[in-house]
């Protein structure tokens, strides 16, 4: 699991270290699904991080039976951080399997544990939420901007429609980054 | 009257877990400054110059939904609550606005002097840098809001 974790998290372990990585590692589960499930839904409750070690999800949000599609992740980031860090628990986008995926799920109040004893740990993925959320809100404000401007095409979706492939997706270029769940 | 930041400090719920020499190390790196009513701390969209913690008087809050230019939300601040925790973050336009209501006191804490508590006081320069990712995330959650309305907005007016 080591081995796996800093080859995917490699910024993370890096800056960690060994003792740290177990800690935190020691704080998660290993979770496994099949494609086309579920993990996330928008605005019902999160409890939990998700770090993805293997595999691709969708992120999307919905409104009134339409689904808003905003781009695709992989290994090496991180799902939920948005409902942790905001307090409400809930989730602000939906997240759906692409294909089968492993991740270490690191419930809500493991993190606070974590990050409240270990003043290294907290750094860390302290400081990696923060430049991963700056980046999430400059993007979020460019799209904003951009949309209004008429420059990117009105994104509306089926939910039901096929999911099209990893990076063939408009908005994840339009993102950069996607914005957070 | 000049009012002390050490003691005020000490008298704060988000800082009653550190040491009071910690706290008289922050006390040293923020600067105090009083400002009538009207007085503009952060602009909303613009870069803010500092992060503040509100000794007296009472600050206005504001956030206009950028994709309908209505007033969303408007909240008084007051003695002891801090504002403008995203000028911590170089080029992060602040979300909200904040004005002095009224005759104000506040300390300031520039980014520069905030990166360098890491070196001298790690463990509020910690709390300081979670309640800034706090306030991405509750920053992120709101445009991400306006970014569907204005998605909704859009798709309505689209010819299928």
């Amino acid at each position: 699991m080591n081995e796996e974790f800093e080859q995917k998290f490699s910024l993370w372990a890096a800056a960690l270290g060994p003792a740290n990585v177990n800690s935190l590692l020691a704080a998660t589960s290993k979770l496994e699904l099949p494609a086309n499930r579920v993990i996330i839904r928008d605005r019902m409750p999160v409890d939990s991080l998700y770090l993805i070690l293997d595999g691709e999800v969708s992120i999307t949000v919905e409104e009134n039976g339409k689904a808003i599609k905003l781009g695709v992740i992989g290994p090496g980031q991180v799902l939920g951080e948005v409902s942790v860090l905001s307090g409400e628990q809930q989730a602000s986008s939906t997240v759906t399997s692409l294909t089968p995926v492993r991740m270490l799920r690191l419930r809500h109040q493991a993190f606070e544990d974590l990050i409240a004893e270990n003043y290294a740990i907290a750094s860390v993925l302290l400081q990696h939420f923060v430049d991963m959320l700056a980046d999430r809100v400059r993007a979020s404000m460019k799209s904003f901007s951009d949309l209004k401007e008429g420059k990117a095409p009105p994104p509306q979706f089926d939910p039901t429609e096929t999911l099209p492939p990893t990076g063939k997706n408009w908005i994840k270029s339009f993102f950069g980054r996607v914005p957070g769940t | 009257m000049t009012m002390d930041l050490k003691q005020f400090l000490k008298t704060l719920p988000a800082f009653e877990n550190f040491k009071a020499a910690d706290l008289d190390v922050l006390s040293e790196q923020m600067t105090v400054s009083s400002h009538s009513a009207g007085h503009v701390f952060v602009a909303q969209g613009r870069q803010g110059e500092a992060m503040y913690l509100l000794m007296d008087g009472t600050i206005q809050s504001v956030h206009v939904d950028e994709a309908t230019g209505t007033l969303e939300e408007a909240r008084d601040l007051h003695a002891g609550e801090m504002f403008g925790l995203l000028s911590l973050i170089e080029d992060m336009p602040a979300g909200w606005g904040a004005t002095a209501k009224d005759a104000v006191t506040v300390a300031a804490l520039s980014r520069a002097v905030f990166n360098q508590l890491f070196g001298v006081v790690a463990p509020i320069a910690h709390h300081l840098q979670y309640m800034v990712a706090v306030q991405l995330a509750r920053d992120l959650q709101i445009r991400n809001k306006e970014l569907r309305e204005l998605l909704k907005q859009r798709a309505v007016g689209t010819p299928a």
